[in-house]
């Protein structure tokens, strides 16, 4: 009997699946877009790639100061009663507190909601092979990700547009706890509805952006940081082509004063220079750029160059290569740097991180462009020094304080020549300038110093001379002990200030409990004007009898006392516990 | 500041600082009259007889209620001398205050002889 079996092929398996978690909305949005400006440039980027005249941001301050300041107490009453409670800084606000960015651009029908604002990471430059908008603007927007940004501050995003022509605009809601509790970012369906009248955008178009449930934490950044921050985004941006409004209220940049740029310092400060960079494999990078200094010292975090692409900021103020030991590096205290280069953002790889704070700069397409801007930043630093020393050097020999100090010195004309180099020199390092209290105080210092040399040595070639002329001498000892009053002007505010420090100490509740008489005996020793304006000499303390009287001959200049250890010791006392002062001139 | 070995002798202090945590008595005044009275007879000896010696009493004052018969005795003294005599008793803040008033006072003269053109 024969069998006959049917073998059944084998079933293919099923291919893999790579699934993307909605989570990675919390890892683009939150995680990613942690303060308000770097979210609402997202969206200000949005409105001028939809070619729109302007952005308007509208947001209650008050509104969100108050709300903040309860929340906090609600959340501190909480946790003082036990209550488990999510971080403060995760906390949200009263859903009716909101932050809008609105736009008159092309808006979106339903359609394109599903089709590009709906698709996190839609490459709109590859789907529409141009890297410009339809009216022409080259376009900032490249990833496709800066949607997920209002999830850095609101848990609650509402996306409101109408399309040039329809008659209604059609609004969706996204909800972040809804997003991530999903298992695959396929499941998601996102309800739409039809807003009639247009909801309020204009005919010709527009994208009303509602960000609610906002975040405790990014929400502290004030109203005047926040223009600023938007506005040096896109400082390129000419105001008249693209408006930015917060509150109604056109932004400006961080305000600085420019007064140096390299190169070329006599053109005006605020042009770029252009530049081409040719790589080692040929090809070539135009660029414009200037490295300009302002009047004011900048915060850290300002200090450096920004490359701007496409008009929008693609790197934060970066020092890049900047060696700290070089010459001039006191200047990047004022260093503002601006590069121009559209290159950086045309290239079929992204070179822009997605924060826009930096670029890859380690990449061979950018290690030419970082050495070049890291060479003219030291050139730049270089060349400004010189010019603040020469400008301080001539505001010095102008300025009355420096003159007349100066002239109160009657130095020979060499050194004349050399107090107005060295205060040149002391403006230029103090950052007000000789205006400062700081640089009349300090040049103070120095030139008495530079006076004090050549008055001793006039001094001393009066002892010299056979018959010393009396009007001299009586002149240059007036001034001699002018100076030294000066001096003692100098050390009596200085003890001015160690006393009241020492007197704070002393009423302090926990200082008379201390053992600290060891501390106070070393500090009347090294400072006798302490105990009293007159007592400047310390002679010795805590000694045996005889070591005190043998210190005390010393200083009286008795030759005859000879080793006071072996005098009989008339004096049965083994040891004092006081301090021995004598008294200064000042006394008598 | 002279150089009192080139000058001569004047004035010589002695200064008796006690710990802040320790309130001032009777014992603490005679121990600094001690010293003063050594000083001033080895002086005297070396042919300083005209030098003047001086005694500073500083540490912290007993709180007014107080009744040890030491403090109260320290008290006679000072009144007695109305704190004015060849030794003092000072609380250590009263001398900072003194000394920071002096310091003003010298800063005063300075500003008042610069207004006069005087130096």
């Amino acid at each position: 009997m024969t069998a006959i079996v049917a073998l059944e092929a084998p079933t293919a398996p099923k291919p893999l699946r790579f699934k993307v978690a909605p989570h990675i909305v919390q890892d683009l949005g939150l995680n990613l877009y942690t303060n308000l400006p770097r979210v609402l440039v997202e969206f200000v980027a949005n409105a001028y790639d939809a070619d729109s005249a302007y952005a308007n941001v509208a947001m209650d301050q008050d509104a969100i100061r108050d709300a903040r300041v309860i929340l906090k107490k609600e959340w501190e009453l909480a946790r003082a009663k036990g209550t488990a409670t999510p971080p403060l800084e995760e906390v949200t606000l009263p859903d009716d507190i909101t932050i809008t960015i609105e736009d008159a651009g092309h808006g979106m029908a339903r359609e394109d909601l599903e089709k590009k604002f709906l698709v996190a990471g839609r490459r709109r430059r590859d789907e529409e092979a141009s890297i410009r908008t339809a009216n022409g603007r080259l376009l900032m927007g490249r990833k496709g990700l800066g949607k997920l940004a209002g999830f850095g501050v609101a848990h609650r995003v509402e996306v409101i547009t109408r399309k040039s022509g329809e008659p209604h605009a059609t609004k969706i809601r996204l909800e972040y706890e809804e997003l991530i509790k999903n298992k695959s970012v396929d499941e998601i369906e996102i309800p739409d509805e039809v807003v009639p009248n247009g909801g309020g955008l204009p005919e010709s178009g527009g994208t009303r952006i509602v960000l609610s449930r906002l975040v405790y934490e990014p929400m502290k950044t004030g109203e005047a940081t926040l223009a600023h921050a938007i506005a040096d985004h896109f400082a390129l941006i000419d105001t008249d082509d693209f408006a930015i409004r917060l509150n109604n209220q056109v932004i400006e940049p961080t305000p600085r004063k420019l007064v140096y740029a390299y190169p070329e310092p006599d053109r005006d400060v605020t042009e770029l220079v252009n530049h081409q960079l040719v790589l080692p494999d040929d090809r070539t990078q135009m660029f414009s750029y200037r490295i300009r200094f302002t009047e004011k010292s900048l915060p850290a975090r300002q200090r450096g160059v920004r490359v701007y692409a496409h008009k929008r900021l693609a790197s934060a103020p970066d020092l890049l290569d900047l060696p700290t030991g070089m010459h001039g590096f006191r200047m990047t205290d004022y260093l503002d740097g601006i590069v121009h280069a559209d290159f950086v953002d045309e290239q079929p790889t992204e070179y822009i991180a997605t924060d826009r704070q930096s670029l890859r700069w380690e990449v061979p397409l950018l290690t030419p462009l970082r050495e070049f801007l890291s060479d003219e930043m030291r050139k730049a630093c270089t060349a400004y020094q010189k010019y603040r020393d020469e400008k301080s050097e001539k505001d010095v020999s102008e300025d009355t304080f420096t003159t007349e100090l100066v002239e109160s010195l009657e130095l020979p004309q060499y050194k004349k020549k050399v107090a107005y180099e060295l205060a040149g020199k002391i403006a230029s390092l103090c950052q007000d300038g000789k205006e400062s209290d700081e640089y009349k105080e300090r040049v103070q210092i120095f030139l008495d110093g530079l006076g004090q040399g050549t008055l001793l040595r006039l001094l001393g070639d009066l002892a010299q001379e056979d018959k010393p002329d009396i009007n001299r001498l009586v002149a240059h000892v007036t001034q001699l002990a002018s100076r030294e009053l000066g001096e003692f002007v100098r050390f009596a505010h200085g003890r001015i200030f160690g006393i009241e420090a020492l007197r704070k100490i002393c009423m302090d509740v926990n200082f008379k409990a201390a053992k600290n008489e060891k501390e106070l005996h070393d500090l009347f020793k090294t400072a006798p004007w302490l105990i009293n304006a007159t007592f400047a000499q310390f002679l010795t303390s805590n000694q045996r009898i005889d070591t005190t009287f043998e210190k005390l001959a010393e200083v009286l200049g008795i030759d005859d006392y000879g080793n006071a250890a072996n005098e009989p010791a008339r004096i049965s006392c083994s040891c004092w516990g006081a301090a021995v002062y004598v008294d200064s001139s000042l006394s008598s | 500041m002279f150089l009192l070995g080139s000058s001569g002798l004047r004035r010589l202090v002695i200064v008796e600082l006690k710990a802040p945590n320790t309130s001032l008595d009777g014992t603490h005044l005679r121990q600094l009259q001690d010293y003063m009275r050594e000083a001033k007879r080895w002086l005297s000896d070396k042919g300083f007889p005209d030098c003047q010696v001086e005694g500073y009493l500083i540490g912290s004052m007993a709180e007014p209620s107080s009744r040890a018969k030491e403090v109260e005795w320290l008290r006679d003294q000072m009144e007695q001398t109305r704190n004015r005599g060849d030794w003092r008793v000072y609380d250590i803040l009263e001398v900072l205050e003194l000394s920071e008033r002096a310091h003003q006072e010298l800063l005063d003269a300075y500003q008042e002889l610069q207004k006069a053109k005087k130096i």
